[in-house]
C-alpha cells in the first residue's frame, strides 16, 4: 500500500483501500497511460495514481456520474489529465471529447519516441516546450465554419424569375 | 449579365481580368445551325436511302417501323459522326474549339487571387487509392508554387466501418507526411442522405463559402498542378464562368479492356471533346468530376429538387452533374468544356463486368433526366445533353428494336410471294427492282459515319510527331484491333443497356457501391453466368436468321457473333497478363504509358509505399493503437447520445467484451463508432478482446 494520506481531510484514505481497489486503480492508471503511448514511465504511472486516489478521497466525482467505479475513476483520469492539458497549453477547453481527444493525438504523435513521458501529468515546471511541440503536432481536421443554406431548386419556377422578384 | 454582376469576384475590377484567357468565341449561332444542319440533312438522306431500299416493292407496316427506328438511330450517329468532325479539323488546324485562334497554353499573369478548394467525395473507396491520388495531386500542385491558393478536403459518406477508419489515419498519415496540417481537410457525415450530392450539399452549407472555386475530384481523380491552376486561373478571369471542365484522360489500369478504352479515350476523345467544346461553347455539360466550379453560384442555385413519385424514376436525383449544370446555365452562369486542358486523369473499370455495373447505376441516373427535359425553365442546350444521356442508353433497346424489326421485316417478306403481275389485263410484268446498291451504299454510308472519325483520329496519331508515344506504327494495328473489339463487344453492350432501361423502366432501383479499381478479372465461369441469357439471345436469333435467309443471317453475322462469343470476350479481356503483353507489343499504348507524367508516376509511387495502410479491421485497430482511437474520437462530430441508443452500445460493448470482435454485426460497429464514447483501450482494459 502506497503512503496516501491525506492529512487535509484528517484520515488515511490508504487504511480504507482494499487490495481490489489498488488493483483497480493501477488498471486504470496503466490503461489511460497507455491511451497516451506511455508504456513504462514509474513517474507518469505514479503521478496518476496519486490524482486517482485524490480524486476519490475528495470525492470530487458527481454522484450521478457514478455508475461504477470504473467509470468514477475514468472520470477522474480524464479531468486529471485535461487539467494538465489545459495548464501546458493554456487552453481552457481541454474538457470536450474533441479537443481532448485532439491533444491526445497530438501528445502521441509528439511522444513516438518517448520523450515527453516524464513530464506527463507534471504540474510543477515550464512546459512552454512540450507546448510549442503540441501545438506543432495538433491536427486541424476542418477549416472554420462557414454556414450558409443551399435552397433546393425547384421545376416549376425560373430562376431568373426569382432573381429579378 | 447584370443578373450576375453580384456574383463576380467583387475585389478584382473589369479591367484586371486577362484578355488572353477569355471563354469567348465567333459564331455561336451558325456552329450549332451548321452541326444541327449538317446532322438533319444527312439523317433525311439516310432515311430517304432507307425508304428507297425497303420500299421499293411496296413499304410494309414493318418496314415502316424498321424506317423509324432506323432513323432516330441514324440521327443520334449523325450527331455524333458531324461533332468528330469538327473536332478533327480543329485538331488538324491546331485551333482553340472556342475562340477559333490558333491554340496556345495559357501563360499566367500573376499569381492567383481566388482561394480554392479541392472536394474528393468518397463512398467506400479504397482510402490508399483516394489518399495516393490527392497526394500526388498535392505534390504537383507545390510545385507550381500555387499551394497558398489551394485545400483539400475529403468528403466521406463511408459506410463500412474498417475503410472509415482506414480513411482517418490516412488522412492524418497524409498531413503529417505532407506538412499539410490545416491545408488537407477531412469529415464524415454521419447519415449520407442524397449519396454524393448530398454529400457536397452538406459541404457546401458548411464550409464550401470559405472558397471562391471548388475542384471537385472522384475517388480515382488525379490533377496536375498546373491544370488545376489553370482551371482557377480561367475561372478568376471569366466571371460569368459557373463551371468549366476539364476532359479527364482514363489511366492507370492494365487490363486488356481498360487499356482498349484508355486508348481510343486518348487518341479519339480529344477529337470528341473539341468538337463538343465547339458546339456547346458556353453550355457546355458538367460530368461530375476534374471540374472547377465557383462556389457561390453553386450553393446559390444547384440545390437539387426531390422529384415527385418513387425511385428510380422519382425521389433524389442520383446524376446529378447534368442537372447542376443545367442550373448553372438556368441562372444564367456559363458552362465550359476546355479540351486543350492536359493532366486531368480519371481510372476506367477494369472489366466489361464492372464497366457494366457502373453503367447500370448510370442508366438509373440518366433514365431519371428524361423528366427534366421538359421541365421549365432549362435552357434548350441543357435538353439536349438531357436528351443525349437518356440516349446514351435509350439508343440500345431501339438498336435492338430496330434489328428485331428488321428480323420479322425479313421473314414476312420470305413469306410473301412476289407477283409479276399485280394488276388486271397487263401484258407487261413488274419485275422486282434490284436495290443491292442502295443498300450498299446505306451500309457504307452508315458504317462511315461509325467509324470514320475514329479511324481519322488514328490516322492523324499515326502521322503526327507523337505517334511513338502510342507505339510507332503499332497505332494502326492497335485501331484495327480496338475497332473488332468495338464491333463485338457493342451487341453485349446493346442487350446490357436494353437490359437497364427495362428494368429501369419496370422500377427496379439499383445500390450505390463504389467502382472496382484494381486490375479484377472476370473468371471465365463468371462471364458464363452473367452472359448466358445473351448467348441464348444470340443463338435463337442465329437459328432463326438463318431458317429466313442465309444472306441475312450473315448480315447479322457480327452482331450475333458479339453476343455467342460474350463470355470469351469478357473474360479474356479482362486479363491483366493479355494486357501486359500487349503493352510489351506496343499496342493500345498511351501517352501516359510510354512517357508516364510526374503526376502519375508520384500516384504509382505512393500507392506502393501506402500498401502497409490495407483496410484491416478498423475497430481492433482502435483497441490496439491509441493514436488511431485519439484521432478517430477526435472527428466524431460533438453530440451525445439519447438514453436508447446509450443502452445500445452498452450492450454492444458487453457482447464486445464477452465475444470479441468477430460476433459484432457491421451495423453494430458502425454504432460504436458513431458516437463520443470512451477510448475503447479503457472499456477493454483487463477483458480478453478476442474472448479467447
Amino acid at each position: 500500500m502506497t503512503d496516501m494520506t491525506v492529512a487535509s481531510q484528517g484520515f488515511s484514505y490508504a487504511a480504507f483501500e482494499s487490495a481490489a481497489m489498488t488493483r483497480l486503480i493501477e488498471d486504470t492508471a496503466r490503461a489511460w497511460l497507455r491511451s497516451f503511448g506511455i508504456m513504462s514511465d514509474a513517474q507518469a504511472n505514479q503521478r496518476l495514481i496519486n490524482a486517482l486516489r485524490d480524486a476519490l478521497a475528495a470525492d470530487s466525482v458527481a454522484s450521478h456520474d457514478r455508475a461504477s467505479m470504473q467509470d468514477i475513476l475514468d472520470q477522474a483520469a480524464h479531468d486529471a489529465i485535461a487539467g494538465w492539458l489545459a495548464r501546458v497549453t493554456g487552453q481552457q477547453d481541454c474538457y470536450g471529447s474533441a479537443s481532448f481527444s485532439m491533444l491526445r493525438c497530438a501528445f502521441l504523435s509528439a511522444n513516438r519516441d518517448g520523450i515527453w513521458s516524464s513530464r506527463f501529468l507534471d504540474q510543477d515546471g515550464d512546459h512552454r516546450d512540450l507546448a510549442m511541440a503540441l501545438s506543432v503536432q495538433m491536427m486541424l481536421p476542418t477549416p472554420s465554419l462557414k454556414a450558409c443554406e443551399m435552397p433546393r431548386q425547384t421545376l416549376e419556377k425560373r430562376a431568373l424569375e426569382r432573381r429579378a422578384s | 449579365m447584370s443578373q450576375k454582376s453580384d456574383h463576380r469576384n467583387e475585389n478584382i475590377s473589369e479591367t484586371q481580368y486577362d484578355p488572353t484567357v477569355q471563354l469567348r468565341g465567333p459564331g455561336v449561332g451558325q456552329r450549332r445551325l451548321f452541326l444541327f444542319g449538317a446532322s438533319i440533312a444527312a439523317t433525311a438522306y439516310a432515311a430517304w436511302l432507307m425508304t428507297d431500299v425497303l420500299g421499293a416493292d411496296q413499304l410494309t407496316i414493318m418496314e415502316m417501323v424498321v424506317v423509324a427506328f432506323f432513323t432516330i438511330n441514324f440521327a443520334w450517329i449523325s450527331l455524333s459522326f458531324f461533332t468528330g468532325i469538327v473536332g478533327l479539323i480543329l485538331r488538324g488546324l491546331k485551333l482553340d474549339a472556342i475562340t477559333l485562334k490558333r491554340l496556345k497554353p495559357i501563360v499566367r499573369k500573376g499569381p492567383l487571387r481566388s482561394k480554392n478548394v479541392v472536394v474528393i467525395p468518397v463512398y467506400n473507396e479504397d482510402p490508399n487509392r483516394v489518399f495516393a491520388g490527392l497526394r500526388a495531386s498535392y505534390e504537383s500542385l507545390a510545385k507550381t508554387g500555387e499551394l497558398e491558393a489551394f485545400d483539400f478536403f475529403v468528403l466521406s459518406d463511408t459506410r463500412d466501418p474498417d475503410i472509415w477508419i482506414a480513411e482517418e489515419l490516412a488522412w492524418a498519415k497524409a498531413c503529417t507526411d505532407l506538412n499539410a496540417r490545416g491545408k488537407i481537410f477531412f469529415r464524415r457525415r454521419p447519415e449520407n442522405t442524397e449519396r454524393k450530392s448530398g454529400n457536397l450539399k452538406e459541404f457546401c452549407e458548411t464550409y464550401a463559402a470559405n472558397y471562391d472555386h471548388m475542384i471537385v475530384f472522384d475517388a480515382d481523380s488525379v490533377m496536375s498542378g498546373e491544370a488545376m491552376v489553370n482551371m482557377a486561373y480561367l475561372m478568376e478571369n471569366n466571371p460569368d464562368a459557373g463551371i468549366i471542365q476539364s476532359p479527364p484522360q482514363p489511366t492507370g489500369r492494365q487490363t486488356l479492356f481498360a487499356r482498349i478504352l484508355q486508348f481510343i479515350s486518348r487518341v479519339h476523345g480529344p477529337t470528341m471533346s473539341a468538337g463538343l467544346s465547339f458546339w456547346c461553347m458556353g453550355s457546355s455539360n458538367y460530368w461530375g468530376h476534374n471540374a472547377i466550379i465557383r462556389t457561390k453560384a453553386f450553393i446559390e442555385c444547384c440545390g437539387l429538387p426531390v422529384l415527385s413519385g418513387k425511385p428510380p424514376m422519382g425521389g433524389h436525383i442520383l446524376s446529378h452533374d447534368f442537372v447542376e449544370a443545367a442550373f448553372m446555365r438556368k441562372a444564367g452562369w456559363r458552362c465550359w468544356l476546355i479540351p486543350q486542358l492536359e493532366g486531368s486523369w480519371e481510372e476506367l473499370p477494369p472489366n466489361l463486368i464492372d464497366f457494366a455495373i457502373r453503367d447500370r447505376r448510370w442508366c438509373q441516373g440518366n433514365m431519371q433526366h428524361a423528366r427534366l427535359m421538359v421541365a421549365p425553365g432549362f435552357k434548350p442546350l441543357s435538353r439536349l445533353h438531357f436528351f443525349m444521356g437518356v440516349m446514351s442508353f435509350v439508343s440500345s433497346p431501339l438498336w435492338l428494336l430496330l434489328l428485331l424489326s428488321s428480323t420479322i421485316a425479313t421473314l414476312q417478306n420470305t413469306q410473301l410471294t412476289y407477283s409479276f403481275f399485280p394488276g388486271h389485263f397487263t401484258m407487261f410484268p413488274q419485275w422486282p427492282v434490284d436495290r443491292s446498291f442502295e443498300m450498299l451504299v446505306l451500309l457504307i454510308f452508315t458504317i462511315g459515319m461509325l467509324v470514320l472519325p475514329k479511324i481519322i483520329s488514328i490516322l492523324m496519331v499515326c502521322l503526327g510527331r507523337d505517334r511513338k508515344k502510342y507505339g510507332g506504327v503499332m497505332v494502326l494495328f492497335s485501331g484495327l484491333f480496338e475497332t473488332i473489339y468495338s464491333a463485338l463487344q457493342a451487341p453485349i453492350m446493346m442487350m446490357l443497356h436494353s437490359q437497364f432501361v427495362f428494368s429501369v423502366l419496370t422500377g427496379n432501383q439499383v445500390g450505390w457501391d463504389a467502382q472496382e479499381r484494381d486490375d479484377a478479372g472476370v473468371p471465365f465461369k463468371a462471364a458464363l453466368k452473367t452472359h448466358r441469357t445473351i448467348i441464348v439471345i444470340g443463338l435463337v436469333w442465329g437459328a432463326v436468321a438463318v431458317f429466313v435467309d442465309t444472306a441475312f443471317f450473315w448480315w447479322l453475322s457480327p452482331i450475333l457473333a458479339g453476343l455467342v462469343l460474350s463470355p470469351w470476350l469478357t473474360h479474356y479481356s479482362s486479363s491483366l497478363a493479355i494486357g501486359k503483353a500487349a503493352r510489351r507489343m506496343k499496342l493500345f499504348l498511351t501517352p501516359e504509358e510510354y512517357d508516364s507524367p510526374d503526376e502519375l508516376r508520384g500516384l504509382a509511387r505512393i500507392s506502393a509505399e501506402l500498401v502497409d495502410g490495407d483496410v484491416k479491421d478498423g475497430l481492433m485497430r482502435l483497441i490496439e493503437d491509441p493514436y488511431a482511437n485519439a484521432l478517430h474520437s477526435a472527428l466524431l462530430p460533438v453530440r451525445k447520445p439519447d438514453a436508447r441508443t446509450t443502452i445500445e452500445i452498452g450492450i454492444i460493448y458487453e457482447k464486445l467484451a464477452r465475444l470479441g470482435i468477430e460476433s459484432l454485426t457491421r451495423d453494430e460497429k458502425i454504432l460504436i463508432l458513431s458516437w463520443p464514447v470512451k477510448p475503447l483501450d479503457q472499456i477493454m482494459a483487463g477483458r480478453d478482446v478476442n474472448g479467447s
